[in-house]
């Protein structure tokens, strides 16, 4: 093995990784030369002083703000962002209380437009009714005998004094 | 790869986020502690975060045979290769590192007795000399040696052939030792 050989599997030895056949190599060329085997030396206290290098931990609120982008990004309205953000245990359930609400109001519309029709077929019968309450025929501004009544009975007759 | 992983990309790709956030949660030091030595203090944050929209967005292109670590730091090395090639970024060497918050951990297992006695002020001095090594020695150095991969993950990120890896990091090395030796020198 020359020297050149063996600074290609510098890095290697120093970690650990060589397979036998090329360790025993390189412990022959290291022994029989003294500048590869000061090369290696130096690799290994590089290799330490590298792993003795500071880790940087990522900014208080990094996945925060991070979140926030990429939910901007999918155009989650920002209001009810939440609601998209729920896992999807919580939409089925949001789903379903939707769903329930609608289902009460169709059976609430429903349950008038009986009392509606019910209402009808009693006022034809002359019985006092939802309907019959509600209709705009049946509204009187005006009560007989009463003194606006009296006033304008006698406009139209001429006789306003 | 870990199962929990898969099935939280999984749930990711179907959109949802919370399940993302997790896995930002496990990664965002790592992405970020690449992005800061490829990149420094000023731009390691957009850095780190642009990765993590990139893989959000190619969540269906994922696939679990090189893991979810090996795929996210790819990502990363990428985007920081891509800032580097803007020209409005400084280089990192000459920028200053007061206010930097760090971690004395250490990825890599054993780093010995000799590192044990490194103290705060060394750390800073290597930090710095790695900021000063040409970015392709520093990713090796950085993701090898800092982040502790193994020479076939570095590979796999950089997109390199093993015997690149181990050719880069033995130059790496060498450079670190010879700043490192420079900077000592001037104490």
């Amino acid at each position: 093995m020359n020297c050149k050989r063996a600074g290609e599997l510098f890095a290697g030895h120093v970690d650990g990784v060589l397979g036998e056949s090329e360790k025993e190599a390189l412990k022959a060329h290291l022994d029989s030369c003294r500048s590869c085997a000061a090369a290696v030396e130096g690799q290994r206290h590089a290799s330490v002083l590298a792993r003795s290098a500071p880790r940087f931990a990522a900014p208080k609120g990094f996945s925060t703000r991070l979140m926030r982008e990429i939910r901007e990004l999918d155009g989650a309205p920002g209001l009810f962002g939440w609601l998209w953000a729920m896992p999807p245990h919580m939409k089925l359930l949001e789903a379903a209380a939707i769903a329930l609400v609608v289902f009460m109001g169709v059976h609430s519309v429903g349950f008038l437009s009986e009392r509606i029709s019910g209402g009808q077929s009693m006022a034809v019968n002359g019985e006092a009714s939802l309907v019959a309450s509600m209709s705009a025929e049946y509204l009187d501004p005006v009560p007989p005998e009463s003194l606006a009544d009296m006033y304008l009975t006698a406009g139209e007759n001429g006789n306003e004094n | 790869m870990l199962q929990d992983e898969l099935i939280l990309i999984e749930k990711a790709r179907q959109g949802d986020a919370p399940a993302f956030e997790e896995l930002v949660i496990a990664y965002q030091d790592k992405v970020f502690n690449i992005c800061r030595y490829m990149l420094g203090p000023d731009d390691a944050e957009d850095a780190a975060q642009d990765s993590f929209v990139k893989a959000y967005k190619n969540l269906d292109r994922f696939t679990p045979s090189p893991g979810f670590s090996a795929w996210i730091t790819r990502i990363a090395i990428n985007t920081c290769l891509d800032y580097k090639r803007k020209p409005s970024h400084l280089p990192l060497a000459g920028k200053s590192q007061d206010g930097d918050e760090y971690e004395h951990e250490h990825a890599s297992p054993g780093p010995g007795p000799e590192a044990m006695l490194l103290s705060k002020q060394s750390a800073e001095e290597v930090a710095l000399a790695v900021g000063r090594l040409s970015d392709k020695l520093r990713a090796v150095l950085v993701l090898c040696d800092i982040e502790g991969l193994s020479y076939t993950e570095a590979a796999d990120a950089l997109g390199i052939s093993m015997g690149t890896i181990k050719s880069r990091l033995s130059r790496a090395r060498e450079e670190l030792r010879r700043l490192l030796g420079h900077t000592r020198e001037h104490i």
